[in-house]
């Protein structure tokens, strides 16, 4: 660690002058990228000296007949969750099965280049009033792609909405959803307020 | 330790550019592969030319840590027996989509298959914290199961400074602001990728035809709102495309896999073949009963007409569907175009 400390530091100060502005660019960001790769090796050290356990990446997902909603998030075992990204993933038009196809790859993309623990996909429900439609049968093939291309991350799995109103807290996900205080309290950093559906799932996983 | 003999067969050359040659070839394990081979220039120090050996095994090694099904593969690296100059042995495509844009403007569901694919092996690359810096026709490469890959990883950097790295690439390609700040990001790349698109859209005649030269006005700004289209493309598209050049890195597609939503609802159908030549601009498309075509001619630079009309596929009449009925203007020419496109 000592001597990629000096090392390091003897690159970034010492690196050579520039004879042109395009050199100086190059100059400025090699001395740049080592004294970044200094702070980082710093900060890992110092995270393993204190013992902090690192937290742990886990998504939420729902899926309707043409979209997927995902939110991404770092999740400890106390305090706010820390949201890494809010995506939505349009289905194309056209051919369903090329569409499909993309989603999958998307999905399993993220999956592994993100390094997800854990994923949980809000799960298929009977429809209670008007009956099912076909967009419901759409949002349920959509899940099915979503839970497959999902299977990279270490554990995937599924929760109702009802499941979620029975298991967590004292009210229903509905009066959750609309509640802007708890979402301040439970969550950091940016999410729209239409993908709140997808990080309650993250919540509730975490508390039961 | 014993030395160790490559089972690789050298075929015959089946492409090329400033870099050296690529041969097909023949090992054993993966059967038929494409070999890079690099070539010093007559007048090239001796210098230089390890710097570019160094390289191509860097590049190996970079399509090696980019592994995807959207990248070109690299099986291994072997060195020529009496020079000892290194080669590149990778997954074989079917060929580029250079020769392709060459031919003229693609349809419009190709072009988001393709474009689609090769957005997620760019996302897959820059969650790998790397950029490409040389997205372009001639570097997407379609394998033998018709999957299009990114190739050409000459220029793939993997020293960033929170997430920007260095100028480089095809001065067509390069975003406005790398103009100003000689510096890349992955929304670069994505102004890149909008160019790719644009171009493949419409063809290399129709590009060629450009009031002006890209490299010499991107820097300008505006650059994407004055891009002028072929009649068929639809304002789906126009948008879309806008939107992963614009000016503003801000207010651009911010990644790869928005790029690939930006495309989920563009307008595919009809799908129109389209030829553009010096002269005349030949749309054709087919249904169960007839053959359409579309001829827009150009007598002169101010002096244009137009007609459509369908075929039957079997016996039957030739219908009008419209036309200019005689000269007009471009501007006339290609807005009443554009309605009968719509």
């Amino acid at each position: 660690m000592r001597g990629f400390c000096f090392w390091s530091m003897g690159k970034c100060f010492f690196g050579g002058l520039a004879e042109n502005e395009e050199d100086l660019v190059n100059v400025l960001l090699d001395g740049l990228s080592y004294c970044m790769a200094w702070m980082t090796q710093l900060y890992i050290v110092g995270q393993k000296y204190r013992g902090l356990k690192m937290a742990e990446r886990w998504i939420g997902v729902i899926t309707s007949s043409d979209e997927v909603t995902l939110i991404d998030a770092e999740v400890g075992a106390s305090g706010p969750i820390i949201i890494q990204a809010d995506h939505s993933l349009r289905l194309h038009s056209g051919n369903r099965a090329t569409a499909y196809r993309l989603i999958y790859q998307q999905l399993s993309d993220y999956v592994r280049d993100q390094k997800i623990d854990r994923a949980i996909v809000k799960g298929s429900a009977v429809s209670t009033g008007g009956g099912t439609r076909l967009v419901h049968l759409h949002a349920a093939e959509l899940r099915g792609v979503a839970l497959c291309a999902l299977s990279g991350a270490h554990r995937v799995e599924t929760i109702t909405k009802s499941h979620v109103s029975k298991t967590f807290g004292e009210r229903k996900v509905d009066e959750y959803l609309k509640d802007d205080g708890f979402w301040v309290a439970n969550m950091k950093g940016k999410m729209r307020s239409g993908s709140r559906e997808a990080a309650i799932l993250i919540i509730a996983s975490r508390e039961s | 330790m014993s030395d160790l003999k490559s089972g690789l067969q050298l075929g015959p050359k089946i492409g090329g550019g400033f870099f050296g040659d690529v041969h097909s070839g023949n090992d054993d394990v993966h059967g038929n592969v494409a070999v890079k081979i690099l070539r010093q220039y007559l007048d090239e120090a001796d210098e230089n030319w390890q710097l570019r050996k160094e390289d191509l095994l860097k590049e190996g090694q970079r399509l090696s840590q980019a592994a995807h099904e959207n990248i070109v593969r690299v099986y291994y690296v072997v060195r020529d027996e009496s020079t000892g100059n290194p080669w590149l042995v990778m997954e074989i495509c079917k060929g580029g989509l250079q020769a392709t844009y060459d031919a003229g403007p693609m349809g419009l569901i190709e072009v988001r298959r393709i474009c689609s694919q090769i957005a997620l092996g760019l996302q897959s690359l820059h969650s790998r914290r790397m950029l490409h810096r040389d997205i372009k026709p001639g570097n997407i490469l379609i394998n033998r199961s018709g999957v299009a890959q990114l190739g050409d990883f000459g220029l793939v950097t993997d020293k960033l400074v929170l997430g920007y790295g260095s100028r480089a690439g095809y001065s067509d390609h390069i975003a406005p602001e790398v103009w100003k700040t000689s510096v890349t990001s992955a929304k670069s790349d994505v102004w890149a990728l909008g160019m790719t698109i644009y171009r493949l859209l419409h063809g290399a005649s129709w590009y060629s035809r450009l009031p002006a030269k890209p490299r010499d006005v991107i820097a300008d700004g505006g650059f994407a709102a004055s891009l002028p289209w072929l009649p068929h493309i639809p304002d789906g598209w126009r948008r879309a495309i806008r939107k992963m050049m614009h000016d503003d890195p801000d207010l651009r597609c911010q990644t790869a896999s928005q790029v690939i939503s930006s495309l989920a609802n563009v307008e595919c159908d009809p799908d129109w073949n389209c030829a553009v030549d010096p002269k005349e601009i030949r749309w054709t498309r087919s249904t169960d009963t007839r053959k359409i075509f579309v001829v827009l001619k150009s007598h002169s630079p101010r002096r244009h007409e137009w007609s459509a009309w369908s075929e039957p596929l079997g016996a039957g009449n030739r219908r009008s569907l419209g036309g200019s009925a005689g000269i007009v203007g471009y501007m006339e020419a290609e807005q009443k175009l554009r309605n009968f496109f719509d």
